[in-house]
């Protein structure tokens, strides 16, 4: 091939290239995020074993069933093991101090046989601890359609 | 050691993008779909082999993420992960359980969702190991600038030396593109799909990088292909007709100078593949075939680029070095042909990178069982070879499947 020969007709791509990564959240992801939109916590039952996951996910692992039941679940639930996190991520990425430790908690909602780890605004957390959900004033399908968890009296 | 049969072969659809599900949930298409045609559950199985390419979809232990949905709960995973190689070499890993006589039922599974990641970002993670000698002798990596365009930078410097030593024309690069394009528009689980497409259509597609114009270059593709391997005790009860691996052989070559070399050797012409003759030899040879182009009926070279269809076609040993041109223009490679190539559309049409290799295999064993429907060639198949060419492109893995054990003493 001479040196310019068939220019014309060449792919163009640009130099240098930023790499994008795009992850799928998935169908079952993608539904429990439309619920949070309408205050509604989805989460996947297997009609084999009948256990409900939360958040929700295609196969029971156990059973190697399509969790096709979908249930709604109460905001209420049961801490069964946290943390205490005094370090918060800042907007520009860095590390900053919390001005208040912030209680991370797993908290299995009442019918789901999983966890979700959530924040928890209590005076003081325990395993057992019985909490309900926050909803922001307008949630949008992000996780953070519950802002937080507050103990039930 | 066992012989080793394919009772069971899954693939799910091959497309550009499939947002709509995540890494598990689309593996476990082609997952869900091979424990259905073998008739077992994950119950029936000893062990689960899997591999992805490292670091394309930025989730660096998918397999952990996945294994559940795809049968894995409570049984022994491994992942391998060897380049363009992965599938293959998921498959002899498979291969090496049951034949070893560890584990009875494996199923493997190889995938690749392009989609979520950055493909020419996880290329240039494999490539830095390549470019480090250059740096560290302070000589310019010039040969870098063919990555521009990805991968092909990986493929032109061996197109051209093929080219040259071959006498294939790029109108023989152009009906290779015909017919893998025209095989896999047969095919349900291809992606790229050209019914109808002629060679001057090939040749008026933009030129990508010298030699290779869009036409011979593979997509990129969503997909997953899943095999399950059992003795041949127990593949009697669940089929009648299962095809068996005879034998499984790889080569590593010396560290490539990726895009100078390309070859698997720093040393060689990049078009040589030594690598992919020792390789086919030993498989021949533990297979039992000492005249593979008498007896092998069928190929699936690994081919992202037209040229390594015929290219490596040779280097299978099936073919004098330079008679692969020729023999694409007698029609030998197509569907009816004498020794059908690429039945499956190959590389070219569908590439989950991570899923490839063990495509490769899974065609060969669907075309020995009679499963593979519309795209199923013509003639009966008794003897396949099926290829995978990457590692840090110089690894070449080959497996020789047959509709029957390979014979022993």
């Amino acid at each position: 091939m001479k040196s310019g020969e068939g220019l014309k007709n060449v792919k163009r791509m640009s130099v240098p290239f930023a790499p994008v990564f795009n992850w799928s959240v998935g169908n079952w992801m993608e539904q429990f995020f439309d619920g949070l939109k309408q205050k509604k916590i989805l989460a996947s039952k297997c009609a084999a074993c009948g256990r409900v996951y939360l958040p929700p996910r295609m196969i029971c692992e156990r059973c190697f069933d399509k969790t096709e039941e979908w249930v709604e679940l109460p905001e209420t639930g049961t801490v069964e093991t946290y943390t205490m996190a005094h370090v918060g991520v800042a907007d520009n990425g860095e590390l900053e101090d919390l001005p208040e430790p912030q209680i991370i908690a797993m908290v299995k909602h009442d019918g789901a046989d999983t966890c979700m780890a959530v924040r928890v605004d209590a005076q003081d957390c325990n395993v057992g601890l019985r909490v309900k959900a926050v909803w922001n004033a307008e949630p949008d399908g992000v996780l953070d359609a519950l802002s937080a968890y507050r103990a039930l009296d | 050691m066992r012989d080793v049969a394919v009772v069971g072969v899954g693939l799910s659809k091959h497309v550009s993008k499939r947002r709509d599900v995540n890494i598990p949930e689309l593996v476990w298409e082609g997952v869900s779909a091979a424990y259905e045609d073998a008739g077992i559950t994950p119950r029936d199985l000893d062990g689960i082999i899997t591999g992805n390419m490292p670091a394309f979809e930025g989730v660096n232990l998918p397999e952990l993420w996945g294994a559940g949905h795809w049968g894995a709960y409570n049984k022994p995973v491994l992942r391998i992960t060897t380049g363009g190689t992965t599938g293959g070499s998921v498959g002899h890993g498979a291969f090496y359980a049951v034949a070893s006589g560890l584990m009875d039922t494996v199923i493997a599974i190889a995938f690749e969702k392009q989609s979520d990641g950055d493909s020419t970002a996880g290329l240039n993670t494999v490539a830095v190991a390549d470019m480090a000698p250059f740096l560290s002798y302070g000589i310019d990596p010039a040969f870098m600038l063919a990555f521009g365009g990805g991968a092909v930078g990986v493929a032109v410097y061996q197109a051209s030396s093929y080219m040259k030593r071959s006498g294939c024309t790029p109108h023989h690069l152009d009906k290779v593109s015909v017919l893998c394009r025209t095989n896999a528009a047969k095919n349900p689980a291809a992606h790229l799909k050209q019914p109808g497409l002629t060679p001057e259509e090939v040749a008026r597609t933009a030129l990508m990088q010298y030699p290779l114009r869009f036409g011979h270059v593979c997509p990129a593709s969503d997909g997953a292909c899943a095999m399950i391997l059992t003795t041949a005790e127990k593949a009697k009860k669940l089929t009648d007709k299962p095809a068996f691996i005879r034998s499984v052989a790889s080569c590593s070559e010396e560290g490539a100078l990726v895009g100078i070399a390309a070859a698997g050797t720093a040393n060689t012409d990049p078009c040589a593949q030594e690598g992919c003759k020792v390789a086919a030899a030993n498989a021949y040879r533990k297979a039992g075939i000492k005249e593979p182009r008498q007896e092998i009926d069928l190929a699936e070279p690994y081919a992202p680029f037209a040229h390594q269809l015929l290219m490596f076609y040779e280097r299978l040993l099936l073919c004098d070095e330079g008679e692969a041109p020729s023999i694409l223009d007698s029609g030998s490679m197509e569907l009816d042909g004498a020794l059908p190539v690429c039945p499956s559309g190959g590389v070219i049409s569908t590439n989950a990178i991570g899923a490839s290799a063990l495509e490769r295999i899974a065609e060969a064993a669907l075309q020995i069982m009679g499963k593979a429907g519309e795209h199923q060639v013509e003639k009966d198949v008794h003897k396949a070879v099926a290829h995978g060419w990457g590692g840090a492109v110089n690894l070449n893995v080959v497996a020789v499947l047959a509709d029957t054990p390979t014979p022993r003493g």
